[in-house]
């Protein structure tokens, strides 16, 4: 039985809205509202949605670079939300994270070399200069960059090269749970491949669980064991990806698995086209949120929020109804020469 | 090219080795490195490539709004029987005003935020007086739209050659068509409640909505060629899904022509008829969109396709294509592809390859597919 | 895209390269720091060359000679010869301008990053005490402060450096502010590491720039404040060189011998001059590369 790496359990966050002369609250953006998933070891679990879906939240909820308004989050079992200090400092060595923007994530002015090796000497995972850059070469060279790249600044490196940077500096603390935030979102798409199959290895060589978070549907089909679908906050449906991709049983996953254009001019994509748009995490419809461009909405959906219950065995599903397709969603037929 | 079928194969956009570079604080940036394709009447095409390769570049080219230093060196872009690299910015103007509408990616930088909709669609309509005329007569609406009391009605007037044109309207009669329009075409994007649209300003709407106003705003003009740059790109994925079934529509309606700049290989199979592929400032294939997704000839296409996550192939890695874009300011010689192409041979590192037939309606510059090297 | 430069330069490297591209470019500035340098140099140059025991070498008979051939700038009422004693007051005064500017950066930098990335009530105090010092008109202040510390030359310049570092934690806060919310400083939380390092190693170096520039477009005026506090009896007493000082025991004499104020007083002028051309310049070439 692999065990659960990291467990979410209700999680919340709600930023206030304060307005007028007194700053008053006024609102909440409910940005994540009531979410659960779990993660096993070695597996990766991609958390797909919109914007305003919430899922770059859940991800700075678990490193705690917000604090969660309520729910838990439990760590190999242990619950570990309002962890401080010492403790808290050694559970971050525990986890890394991978951001989306390569421009962004790297302090313009230290050297590859001192962004690999400050978070070694700081844990104190090494016990003097040499042997922290001998650390810093191997894994310089094992996301495919060569050692003379220690001695260069970020804006010598373009994107891709970047986020290999990033990708090694979360191993420095080896880490055994990192977060992907959009990792491959602002690089072109042969860079993309590169990256996703280095994630690939990656998670191979050193038994790692990712919390792959995207809007790409393609890339978290590639990556992802199970997904997580979520809308305005919550999750609507949780599966593997196989029924994720061909049998969903959530109007919104359907919708949104039926949306992606098909690289292929030879089929003609049979799509559900939500009508509207999202609405904003200031005002969430009542009852199930998604309610406002479900195409079988009825008045009951709009009295109850519907609950995450488990139809079957590790699918989950946040809806009133079921959903039968006619057929699984097609995949594209596409024939090449070899 | 067949006469029996007007208007189908004839050209309205036609470049010709195009060649265009920035001067920048580094060096020579090399954008343009002799781009040619045609665009014909009525068709369908999109420019494919990752960034950098020039595809942005090449439709604010056509378009004529290029940064300062920028500099074309080299060739001809033929639209309506002019060279618009040679004409005055004044032509270019009336071009831009009449005949090309561009629409990018990101809707908010481009409309004004302090007007609303309403002024900003009017606007388009009001800078062409002659044609709101001619609808209105078309449509025999100059009664309805003549106030009661002191309007003057329709006035003659004589236009730039001297010759008396079709009767103007007034301002105000003006006005009132131009809204009118407005509402139309906010509705042909399939926008609800449009007169509240009108009366709203930019922030106000989602990405979704301001992209549909752009795109009504570029059709506004009915144009003869609609570019559309990276239009689906910065949105979700269903609002993504809503744009392109609009497109899809639209396409079905109108006449024009459209240039589809995109980097998404599933919105070009969607909606374009034909495809050009850039790499590195240049084009490197060129055909029919089932011929080319069916069978794509050059390396980089190759490549593309098969590092492109796609839902029906359960691969454990993905192809990757070897190293990276190259730097434009010291571009590679012979064939720019050539440092990351598996296939690479002596002739492609000295000679640049030019667009050649490899099939049935379907070019491609690649040393592979010469005389005797098939 | 990033262009790749032919070799590895930091970026302050590179930006002090971009800079003096722009220096030459621009003929006035150029003209105006080159002439502030050499003022610089003979300022600093001069003492080393002349003995500073003519401060103290009174010869009585020889005062107040007008400007000649065996003293180019005559001598003042104890005899001295005028041109040397300028030269090791300017020295004197350039030494103190700078401890006192190098003073408040340090000491403004480290409140103002600290209140910055804190936030909190720390950071409510701080501004509060800055609003305090912003209240009242800075000279007012100095001589407060110095009348309350007291004579003599350390305790002015103590005076000014408490009067001062309101400025740059100023600054510096609101670049904090700004460079605290990057993605950069969320992947430091991420791996764990402290606060203080962040804000000392991270934060400080990114944010600096402004405040730097704001040190040297503050020199000029620093040296105004401490020759003009001088004169007013603060600071220096009678035997020690310094411009302002000069100019005090010039007064008495202001019909008699003019030189003994229009000298000194066209030295505060010319090193005062000196720095804000090299302020402006600097400010200038480094100005739209704040624009972070």
């Amino acid at each position: 039985m692999t065990q659960t790496v990291l467990e979410i359990r209700g999680l919340k966050k709600w930023f206030p809205i304060t307005g007028g002369v007194l700053g008053r609250v006024r609102g909440y953006v409910r940005a994540v509202d009531g979410v659960d998933l779990e993660i096993k070891e070695g597996e990766t679990f991609g958390l797909v949605g919109e914007s305003g879906s919430g899922k770059t939240t859940v991800g700075r909820c678990i490193l705690r670079l917000i604090e969660p308004t309520a729910g838990e989050i439990i760590y190999r079992g242990q619950e570990v939300t309002r962890l401080k200090g010492e403790a808290f400092r050694r559970l971050r060595r525990r986890f890394g994270i991978v951001f989306q923007d390569p421009y962004a994530s790297l302090d313009p002015r230290q050297t590859i070399r001192g962004a690999l090796t400050e978070p070694m000497k700081y844990h104190k995972i090494v016990e003097s200069d040499d042997e922290a850059l001998e650390k810093a070469k191997e894994l310089i060279k094992r996301v495919g960059l060569n050692e003379d790249h220690l001695y260069r600044f970020p804006h010598e490196f373009s994107g891709g090269q970047r986020q290999r940077i990033a990708v090694a500096r979360a191993l420095t603390t080896d880490p055994d749970f990192i977060i992907l935030d959009e990792p491959t979102s602002f690089l072109d798409v042969s860079v993309q491949a590169q990256i996703l199959n280095l994630l690939s290895d990656l998670q191979k060589e050193f038994n790692l669980t990712y919390l792959f978070i995207s809007h790409n549907l393609s890339v978290i089909e590639h990556m992802s064991n199970r997904v997580g679908v979520m809308y305005l906050g919550a999750m609507m449906e949780a599966a593997e990806k196989e029924i994720i991709y061909r049998r969903p049983e959530h109007p919104y996953t359907h919708a949104l698995i039926s949306a992606l254009p098909i690289p292929n001019p030879a089929l003609t994509r049979e799509r559900v086209v939500l009508a509207g748009d999202i609405p904003s995490p200031v005002n969430i419809p009542s009852g199930c949120r998604f309610r406002t461009r479900c195409p079988y909405a009825t008045d009951y959906c709009k009295e109850k929020e519907p609950s995450l219950l488990a139809r079957q065995p590790g699918h989950l599903v946040s809806c009133h109804y079921e959903l039968k397709l006619s057929a699984p969603i097609p995949i594209a037929e596409i024939s090449r020469k070899a | 090219m067949t006469e029996s079928a007007p208007d189908k194969s004839e050209a309205l956009l036609q470049l010709s080795n195009v060649r265009l570079n920035f001067h920048t604080y580094a060096g020579e940036v090399k954008a343009l490195d002799g781009v040619s394709f045609m665009v014909t009447k009525g068709e369908a095409l999109g420019l494919v490539g990752e960034s950098g390769c020039g595809k942005s570049v090449t439709a604010l080219t056509i378009v004529g709004l290029l940064p300062e230093n920028a500099s074309v060196t080299e060739g001809k872009i033929i639209l309506a029987g002019k060279n618009l690299l040679e004409i005055s910015s004044e032509e270019m103007r009336k071009i831009r005003a009449n005949n090309i509408a561009m629409v990018f990616q990101d809707p908010t930088t481009f409309l004004n935020p302090v007007l609303t909709l309403g002024e900003q669609l009017e606007e388009v309509f009001l800078l062409n007086p002659d044609e709101l005329a001619r609808i209105a007569a078309e449509r025999k609406m100059e009664d309805t739209l003549v106030e009661a009391r002191s309007d003057k009605g329709t006035q003659p007037k004589e236009n730039a050659e001297g010759a008396p044109s079709t009767a103007r309207l007034s301002k105000s009669a003006q006005k009132k068509l131009a809204r009118i329009l407005s509402i139309e075409v906010l509705k042909q994007v399939q926008l609800p409640d449009p007169e509240r649209i009108l009366k709203e300003y930019p922030h106000e709407l989602s990405g979704g909505m301001r992209q549909r106003c752009m795109i009504a705003m570029a059709l506004a003009r009915n144009p003869d060629l609609f570019i559309a740059d990276e239009i689906t790109t910065a949105l979700d994925v269903t609002i993504q899904a809503q744009i392109l079934e609009l497109l899809r529509q639209l396409k079905k309606e109108l006449t024009g022509s459209t240039l589809l700049i995109t980097h998404d290989l599933g919105v070009v199979a969607e909606l374009c008829d034909r495809v050009a592929v850039m790499y590195a400032g240049n084009i490197v294939e060129l055909a029919d969109v089932k011929e080319l997704f069916a069978n794509p000839l050059h390396p980089y296409t190759q490549g593309l396709m098969r590092a492109i996550p796609m839902i029906d192939r359960p691969l454990e890695r993905l192809e990757t294509i070897p190293g990276s874009v190259p730097d434009l300011i010291y571009p590679p010689s012979g064939c720019r592809f050539h440092p990351r192409c598996p296939f690479a041979f002596e002739k492609c590192k000295l000679e640049k390859p030019e667009l050649i037939h490899g099939g049935k309606a379907h070019t491609v510059a690649c040393h592979l597919y010469g005389e005797g090297k098939a | 895209m990033a262009v790749r430069r032919p070799s590895s330069w930091s970026p302050a490297v590179a930006e002090l390269k971009f800079a003096g591209h722009l220096l030459i470019q621009n003929k006035v500035v150029l003209a105006g720091t080159i002439i502030a340098v050499a003022v610089l140099i003979a300022a600093v140059i001069g003492p080393v060359v002349i003995n500073p025991a003519v401060a103290t070498s009174i010869y009585l008979p020889g005062r107040l000679a007008p400007p000649g051939p065996e003293h180019w700038l005559g001598t003042d009422d104890y005899g001295r010869d005028l041109l040397k004693i300028i030269l090791l007051s300017m020295r004197l005064d350039i030494s103190a301008t700078l401890t006192i500017v190098g003073a408040d950066l340090v000491i403004g930098v480290l409140f103002g990053a600290f209140s910055g990335f804190m936030g909190g009530k720390l950071d409510e105090a701080m501004m509060r005490i800055t609003d305090v010092f912003f209240s009242i008109p800075t000279l007012i202040l100095a001589i407060a402060v110095a009348a309350a510390i007291g004579r003599g030359l350390n305790n002015l310049i103590l005076a000014i450096i408490i009067v001062g570092w309101p400025g740059y934690t100023r600054i510096l806060r609101g670049q904090v502010l700004a460079e605290k919310e990057k993605l950069y400083v969320d992947a430091l939380r991420a791996l764990g590491i402290g606060r203080v390092r962040i804000i000392l190693r991270h934060i400080v170096p990114n944010t600096i720039y402004p405040v730097l520039v704001q040190a040297t477009l503050d020199l000029g005026g620093t040296i105004l404040l401490f020759a003009g506090l001088s004169f007013l009896g603060f600071g220096a007493s009678a035997l020690t060189p310094e411009l302002g000082r000069l100019i005090t025991a010039g007064q008495t004499y202001i019909f008699q011998a003019p030189w003994l104020v229009a000298f000194p007083g066209i030295a505060i002028l010319m090193v005062s001059l000196a720095f804000n051309l090299m302020g402006d310049g600097i400010r200038d070439i480094l100005d739209p590369r704040l624009r972070r």
